[in-house]
């Protein structure tokens, strides 16, 4: 191990260390520790409220990446020879862009009511713009030349857009899912706060209402450790079917703001 | 124009090494180079590429510490391997004109020329007149209030140079400052840089790959050897000044020094 | 926000005719509001009228009510981000005067971007209170680790060659730092500042749905609880205006002070 790791791992025991002799000082109820913390989580895996709250978090998340994040990703493959038509809609799907979504959770909550729906609404909300976004420069960025070479070999459009303009377009679409999906888990789970009766958001709310700020931490550490393993999967997804690419690099705030 | 006695800058017995990337590497780039430069001289330095011509005046500039030898200016030792901290410019007295312009973007034009009176506390009414007349003198009159990315290439390059003028240092380096201009530019700017040299008493080391150029500009040629770098001949110019630098090759004395230059290089 | 638009394929026309991209573009926002139209009478518990939207906004405005709601909301977002983006400056400042400490810091930043804060909010609420106080260290703590992060970047990208030039004109150590890396960061961080922007926002409305005494999510709320749609989505204009509002003026700002850039040169922050 270098001496980097090293540090990190002593640097982040510490904080730990701090945060625990902190509770000591002023009572666990009001800060809780890092013991009591991971005490909640342990015992809510065991006794499936971790599963199932988590798994509802997940799959609103995961609904409504699907359905904002498809029409996102198709839209602008539609629009590729239609330069007229994406003119005529920029300025429309600009300003979607920059609706401030988390101000339709209301209004979602009153059109789909308090179950799953209303959390998917916000997710795929969010998710189209985002994905329609990066989707658009990749296949803006698709090199004409390939274009023009395969379009003289005798290639259809059809033929065209899986062979050349998809891949060309993969490392952006794959850019948009790896900002795109820790941003829907986190999404869900705002919607949740809100109103919910399930789910890990739920659980923060629920948890602060009674006081609880050990639950409310250790709800929030497991939405914390889901975003994680979801980032690690897709970046393993993404040195997996982007190999040709060479190895991703991890930009300056690698994108996941929530 | 040899003043007689001491020398202004006196590099002796010079040496730096770098540490390589294998185990193995450790390259001496300059070597045992040793050369004087007399007040008011223009001299130029050429070498193969490579040859360790910057990390030469990264330590003339008091970027770099030599590994071994010593730099005097005015008998005064301002360089050598046991310095931990250099003092980069020696106070202002040496300055570095540097392949890439470098000025800074954040600043108009003119205030870029003004900075280094403004870091040494020198800019006053005074000071000022002489940076209207530099800019003027290069052609870059109108153009004070525009920021470095406003401006051509070539242009960022004339600031740059007048950026050093303007603060007066009785000792200039320079590291091929117009390899990226095109031809006509370039010639623009030796002669600009020539009319100022002769009206301010400098002592200009002009670093080249530039045999035409070399000849052009300098009193004295040094030639360099490859890596390790060491001084491998000096080479009078004995064309007479002024010199019509478009048509340097017309000059007499040209092809002599071509080809004696030309053989070292 | 992305800067420009997608294509911009305004095609050159005589004077007197409108071109064919603004017909059909006015011709896409008829339908739209046409849309909102139907909805509104087919659904009128769950969508409001244009015309009752803006006479809600009209009541706020003479009953004053307005203004307070807005400026609760903007100095949460407001205060929050500067105090989340005044130490995310300087910290990286202080952190890079030790290698050491750097290696380890940064990794932890760049990790802390990517944890859902706004799940903290209720947290805050039991902390801090129901008032602006809670809302502000949300909205702080975002731009904080944005700011942060970026302008750590930036001093890390930052090469040798203009501290050394400025060195050798004779600044000491502190004046190059002023000079050179401070304005080399600037880009940086209104890149970040833009970015924090929405997320200050979304973060006040949060908690404002959740718990507040004031504040245009607080009337949102307000408005759901007791089934006025025309409420909310008064509300939800309001929150549109705030936004697209600052980002002007963010922007405006960002503007004067990075004159100094080429205008297609963006900060990018993957």
């Amino acid at each position: 191990m270098n001496r980097a790791t090293f540090d990190r791992i002593a640097f982040g025991a510490m904080l730990l260390l701090v945060w625990q002799a902190a509770s000591a000082w002023t009572g666990p109820e009001s800060i809780s520790s890092p013991l009591l913390v991971a005490q909640q989580l342990y015992r809510w895996s065991l006794n499936g409220v971790l599963g199932t709250n988590a798994g509802y978090t997940l799959l609103a998340a995961v609904l409504g990446f699907g359905i904002g994040g498809l029409p996102g990703l198709a839209l602008p493959f539609v629009l590729r020879k239609r330069p007229f038509v994406t003119a005529v809609l920029d300025p429309f799907i600009l300003i979607g862009y920059g609706l401030p979504k988390v101000a339709f959770i209301p209004l979602f909550i009153i059109w789909f009511g308090i179950g799953i729906w209303s959390k998917v609404a916000l997710v795929a909300s969010v998710s189209f713009f985002l994905v329609f976004f990066s989707t658009m420069e990749g296949v803006r960025e698709v090199d004409p030349r390939l274009l023009r070479m395969a379009k003289v070999a005798g290639a259809s459009e059809a033929q065209l857009l899986r062979t050349i303009v998809w891949p060309s377009a993969l490392p952006f679409v794959f850019q948009a899912v790896q900002v795109t999906l820790p941003l829907s888990i986190g999404g869900a789970a705002i919607a949740e706060l809100i109103s919910s009766n399930r789910g890990l958001g739920y659980l923060v709310q629920f948890s602060a209402g009674n006081f609880e700020v050990t639950g409310a931490l250790a709800a929030v550490t497991a939405l914390a450790l889901v975003v994680a393993v979801t980032n690690v999967g897709i970046d393993r997804l993404h040195d997996h079917l982007l190999a040709w690419k060479g190895s991703h690099s991890k930009g300056i705030t690698s994108g996941r703001v929530s | 124009m040899r003043v007689n006695g001491k020398p202004l800058l006196d590099v002796c017995n010079l040496g730096k090494r770098f540490q390589g990337q294998r185990k193995d590497g450790i390259r001496w780039v300059v070597e045992g180079m040793s050369f004087a430069l007399y007040e008011g001289e223009f001299v130029t330095l050429i070498g193969p590429s490579g040859s360790g011509k910057s990390t030469l005046l990264n330590m003339i500039a008091q970027i770099d510490i030599p590994s071994k030898g010593e730099i005097l200016f005015r008998g005064e030792v301002i360089n050598d391997s046991s310095r931990s901290k250099p003092s980069p410019g020696c106070g202002g007295r040496i300055g570095y004109v540097m392949q890439d312009d470098n000025l800074l973007p954040w600043r108009t034009l003119r205030e870029n020329v003004e900075y280094p009176l403004v870091v040494q506390g020198r800019l006053n009414s005074e000071t000022r007149t002489r940076v209207d007349e530099l800019i003027e003198t290069v052609g870059l009159g109108g153009f004070e209030g525009y920021y470095p990315h406003q401006l051509s290439g070539g242009m960022r390059k004339r600031a740059s140079i007048i950026r050093t003028l303007a603060y007066d240092p009785p000792v200039i380096l320079m590291d091929e400052p117009f390899g990226a201009l095109d031809a006509e530019s370039r010639l623009h700017i030796q002669s600009d840089l020539v009319k100022l040299w002769q009206r301010g008493e400098k002592t200009i080391l002009f670093v080249t790959h530039d045999i035409n150029e070399a000849i052009a500009l300098g009193d004295r040629t040094i030639t360099l050897t490859k890596s390790p770098a060491c001084v491998r001949g000096e080479h009078v110019i004995d064309i007479p000044r002024p010199r019509a630098l478009d048509s340097i090759v017309t000059a007499p004395q040209f092809p002599d020094l071509f080809s004696r230059i030309r053989a070292q290089v | 926000m992305p800067n420009s638009s997608i294509i911009s394929a305004g095609q050159p026309q005589p004077a007197i005719v409108p071109s064919p991209l603004v017909i059909a573009r006015t011709a896409v926002a008829v339908v739209l509001v046409g849309m909102w139209l139907v909805a509104a009478r087919a659904y009128p518990t769950l969508v409001a009228t244009p015309q009752a939207t803006l006479q809600r906004v009209m009541e706020l405005i003479s009953n004053r009510e307005l203004f307070p709601m807005m400026a609760t909301t903007a100095a949460e977002a407001g205060i929050g981000l500067m105090l989340g983006a005044g130490f995310g400056v300087v910290l990286p400042f202080l952190v890079q005067l030790s290698q050491r400490l750097q290696a380890v810091v940064e990794p932890f930043a760049r990790a802390a971007v990517g944890i859902p804060k706004l799940a903290l909010s209720p947290i805050l609420i039991l902390w801090f209170g129901i008032g602006l106080g809670s809302k502000i260290v949300l909205v702080a703590l975002m731009t904080f680790f944005l700011v942060f992060v970026a302008t750590a970047a930036g001093i890390r990208s930052i090469g040798p060659n203009l501290v050394q030039t400025v060195s050798i004109f004779g600044a000491s150590k502190i004046e190059a730092a002023r000079e050179v890396i401070w304005n080399s960061v600037q880009p940086f961080v209104w890149t970040a500042l833009r970015a924090a922007l929405p997320w200050a926002i979304n973060a006040a409305l949060v908690g404002e749905f959740l718990a507040a005494e004031n504040g245009v999510g607080h009337y949102i709320e307000q408005s759901y609880n007791s089934a006025d749609i025309a409420g909310v989505y008064a509300g939800i204009t309001l929150i549109v205006l705030i936004v697209f509002a600052s980002d002007a003026v963010l922007m405006a700002l960002q503007r004067r002070c990075l004159a100094w850039r080429p205008v297609d040169q963006d900060v990018v922050l993957h």
